[in-house]
């Protein structure tokens, strides 16, 4: 067979499910999956406890036991910070569960200056990863701190005996893995049938398995009794798949001097979208949001995020950097920002052409798989579509990201939260099926052709004058008279309908709402669609 | 730049010839070009409904003319508005609409605005000339509610914008568009500059046809009974190249199916149940019994 392992660093975190649904080693949780149970944490196994008992038997053993169904998503998310910390350190990463990770230590360890120093860095590394998990450690910090409340770090020669060194918080030296293993039991294997057998066989531990000559424990255990001997040597020839750390894709560069004039810049980033383009293209992908990052020379910072469903191409991207400098210059401070919160326009970077515009940086924000585009055979109307494309670009560019929206059909009730606005270029989501969908307390066509996105207030009174309510049965106090708002006269009600209630998300803590609607139509011949919330009255709007 | 056409005007062509050989697009583009009318009559209107190619005069929605709605103090502009959009854009062209923050998009889906061809730029703020003027060079038809303080020669020269490029100006000037004319739009006052007619207008410069709601009613609703219903209104169009000059037409808004008769939208026995007494309700006559 091959060559010595490889030294692997291994960070292991026990009872990972546990820690992953929030629980402290010292509380009493075990984690089911299919009433079995899956992990425990160290208090529970104390009081005996075992992954792979019944549930019943868990809180037979541990009344106060806190039970969780498992969520190996949320687990598996919970985990990615650390992996982010692991891949800080430059080698791949390979992670075989969540709560699993190993990385190969050559090249991290010359740079720290020795196994110990790099198991030290990795393991505060781990520790800043997720500093809600961080509590006080059990027990006193040692400075090289390999092991936590819920992360262990070892070192040793392949991935087998590195975990084992995790589990005790060490470092192995090169060669001595076996002389390591050699007094754990065998159920440190992880094969259960052939630790019970080796058992009875009177092979209680790794280093007796290790003894035994090989052609026998072939002859006698086959292939997989073999390959758990070898381990058992310390001889772990599994490769480890490491996932490569995600590539920076962002491209930069610097203009020394800095550039004066928008179509130079313009030039630069052409070749800098090329070399971005080219970049995207060879791992086969597309950007859908871009950042376009433009630094003056005097520190400024202009920024915008442009969208695009994935044909970017280096004219396209030096047109819209282009676009959005020239929109930056134009606003000068007599020009002003648009006013309205569409038009975030940053004041900060405004008059100061002057400085120059020294680095541009274009970042691309959301990357997927580039699947192509299929163009129509006639290909008329999407010449039109491409035109309203780059036209709206353009007003993105005097407006933001955010000044030029399409609406969207949503599922809802109120007339306002029945649309949803997606600024263009960000792809539209499938929000049709619940727009589709019954909503029973929905009023029916026709709808306001005004909905303020801030509604105001209005008074609704009665004859008397006395402020209209409506009872929990949907029932209004009196019919209403008059309508008035803050300062204005008040107006005479000629006809009215409603009032509707509506009580949305009443199991939902912070979206439970609750809303009567009522339809008048005023003496001036308007009509308008009043909302009652929590005892005030709104306009929800207008038909118009 | 020829103008692109949304609406295929040749749905019929004959493919089968053309792509007998290997002809890419490009080569396809040329032949289109060269075997077709330089500017088809049909490609210069886009389509509206019966009620409203009457109000403009024309059968559609001519590229490149200046629609505005006048305010008059009656509700119905923006619905109004809306229904001029529905024809273009269920037809496939683009609509962009400039500085109306609170249009009711529920409505307009109702009203037969297709959402997906319309772009909305709520917020224009000090560059609203700027942006019409570029949205105008991509869609085929923008409506935009102007600022007070838009200049004559400003307003001229989207209008010229729009004629060059064959785009379509819908100019909202009667239209409460933000919240500050909403609140004061409740007592039932419009702004001093706007509305009444008489009083000078939003679009200070000419247009083809000026549109204003003159009356109108509200169906269907009594006192704490029914639901607003349709809504029947009178429009008057000024324009300046039909004849007549002026004519007023009685619309129902969301517009019925054509064919159908809309009698009335009081039940029986409704004024003993607080409908208002006499709601004026128009029929709308099937459109060969014009």
């Amino acid at each position: 067979m091959s060559a010595r392992p490889h030294r692997t660093l291994v960070v292991w975190c026990p009872d990972w499910p546990v820690s992953a649904a929030g629980r402290a080693p010292e509380q009493a949780v075990a984690i089911v999956a299919g009433q079995r149970i899956v992990a425990a944490s160290a208090a529970a196994r104390e009081v005996g406890v075992a992954p792979g008992q019944r549930r019943r038997q868990a809180e037979a053993c541990c009344p106060e036991l806190a039970v969780l169904a498992r969520d190996v998503g949320g687990e598996i998310r919970a985990f990615e910070p650390v992996v982010r910390a692991l891949e800080a350190f430059g080698a791949p990463v390979a992670v075989r569960r969540a709560g699993w990770a190993a990385l190969r230590t050559r090249g991290p360890a010359r740079y720290f200056g020795g196994e110990a120093a790099l198991a030290g860095a990795v393991a505060a590394a781990v520790a800043n990863a997720l500093p809600a998990l961080a509590r006080a450690p059990i027990g006193d910090p040692v400075p090289p701190l390999l092991t936590g409340p819920w992360w262990r770090v070892g070192i040793a020669d392949g991935p087998f005996a590195a975990t084992m060194a995790a589990q005790r918080g060490v470092v192995v030296p090169a060669g001595r893995a076996a002389s390591f293993l050699a007094p754990f039991g065998v159920e440190a294997l992880g094969r259960p049938e052939l630790a019970e057998l080796l058992r009875r066989l009177g092979i209680s531990t790794l280093g007796g398995l290790a003894s035994l000559d090989e052609a026998d424990v072939l002859a006698r255990f086959g292939p997989d009794g073999a390959r758990a001997q070898r381990l058992a040597k310390g001889l772990d020839e599994r490769p480890l798949q490491g996932r490569p750390p995600t590539p920076d894709l962002a491209v930069v560069t610097e203009l020394d001097p800095p550039a004066e004039r928008v179509d130079a810049v313009a030039f630069v980033a052409k070749g800098l979208a090329e070399a971005l383009c080219g970049q995207l293209a060879e791992r086969g992908l597309a950007c859908t949001l871009l950042e376009v990052e433009v630094e003056t020379g005097d520190g400024g910072h202009f920024s915008r995020l442009w969208g695009n469903d994935g044909a970017w191409t280096p004219a396209l991207v030096a047109e819209r950097l282009r676009w959005q400098l020239e929109a930056w210059l134009v606003g000068r401070p007599s020009d002003g920002p648009p006013d309205g919160p569409g038009g975030p326009h940053p004041g900060e970077a405004q008059g100061r052409a002057e400085a120059g515009i020294a680095a541009v940086r274009l970042v691309p924000v959301e990357v997927v798989p580039d699947r192509g585009r299929q163009l129509k055979l006639w290909g008329r109307s999407h010449a039109a579509d491409e035109r309203v494309a780059r036209v709206l670009a353009r007003v993105q560019g005097m407006l933001g990201y955010d000044g030029a929206v399409r609406p969207v059909l949503a599922g809802g009730r109120g007339p306002a939260e029945r649309v949803r606005l997606v600024p263009f270029g960000d792809p539209v989501p499938d929000a049709t099926g619940a727009a589709g969908l019954p909503w029973p307390g929905r009023l029916p066509s026709p709808s306001p052709a005004i909905v303020p996105a801030d509604p105001p207030l209005v008074g609704v009174f009665d004859a008397g004058g006395a402020e209209v309510a409506v009872d929990g049965r949907g029932t209004p106090s009196a019919p209403p008279a008059s309508i008035a708002t803050s300062g204005g006269e008040p107006v005479t009600i000629v006809a009215w309908a409603g009032p509707w209630p509506v009580d949305e998300r009443w199991w939902d803590g912070t979206g439970h709402r609750r809303r009567a609607r009522l339809q008048v139509v005023t003496a001036t011949g308007e009509a308008y669609l009043l909302a009652l919330e929590r005892g005030a009255w709104l306009v929800e709007g207008r038909y118009d | 730049m020829h103008p692109a056409r949304l609406v295929d005007p040749e749905p019929e062509r004959p493919v089968g010839q053309v792509g007998k050989g290997r002809a890419g697009g490009a080569e396809l583009a040329s032949i289109d070009r060269r075997t077709r009318p330089l500017v088809l009559a049909r490609d210069e209107l886009l389509p509206v409904a019966p009620p409203l190619a009457e109000l403009l005069g024309t059968p559609g929605l001519r590229r490149g003319s200046t629609v505005v709605l006048e305010g008059s103090g009656v509700p119905g502009g923006t619905s109004l508005a809306l229904a001029l959009l529905a024809g273009p854009s269920s037809s496939g062209a683009w609509c962009a609409a400039v500085g109306l923050p609170s249009l009711g998009l529920v409505a307009a889906a109702e009203l037969g605005v297709a959402l997906d061809r319309l772009v909305l730029v709520p917020h224009p703020g000090r560059r609203f000339a700027a942006v019409v003027a570029a949205l105008l060079e991509g869609c085929d038809v923008v409506i935009a509610r102007p600022p007070a303080a838009l200049a004559p020669g400003e307003a001229r020269r989207l209008a010229a914008r729009a004629r060059e490029r064959r785009a379509a100006l819908l100019v909202a000037a009667g239209t409460v568009a933000t919240l500050p004319d909403l609140v004061r739009g409740v007592p039932g006052r419009p702004k001093s500059g706007e509305g009444r007619p008489g009083t000078p207008s939003l679009w200070p410069e000419s247009a083809e046809v000026r549109l204003s709601v003159v009356a109108g009613s509200w169906g269907g609703i009594g006192r704490g009974v029914g639901r607003l219903g349709p809504r029947p209104m009178e429009v008057v169009a000024t324009r300046r190249r039909a004849t007549p000059p002026e004519v007023s037409v009685r619309l129902v808004l969301p517009l019925p199916a054509e064919g159908s008769v809309l009698e009335t939208l009081v039940p029986p026995g409704g004024a003993e149940r607080g409908y208002p007494e006499s709601p004026v309700i128009w029929p709308v006559l099937p459109a060969s019994a014009r």
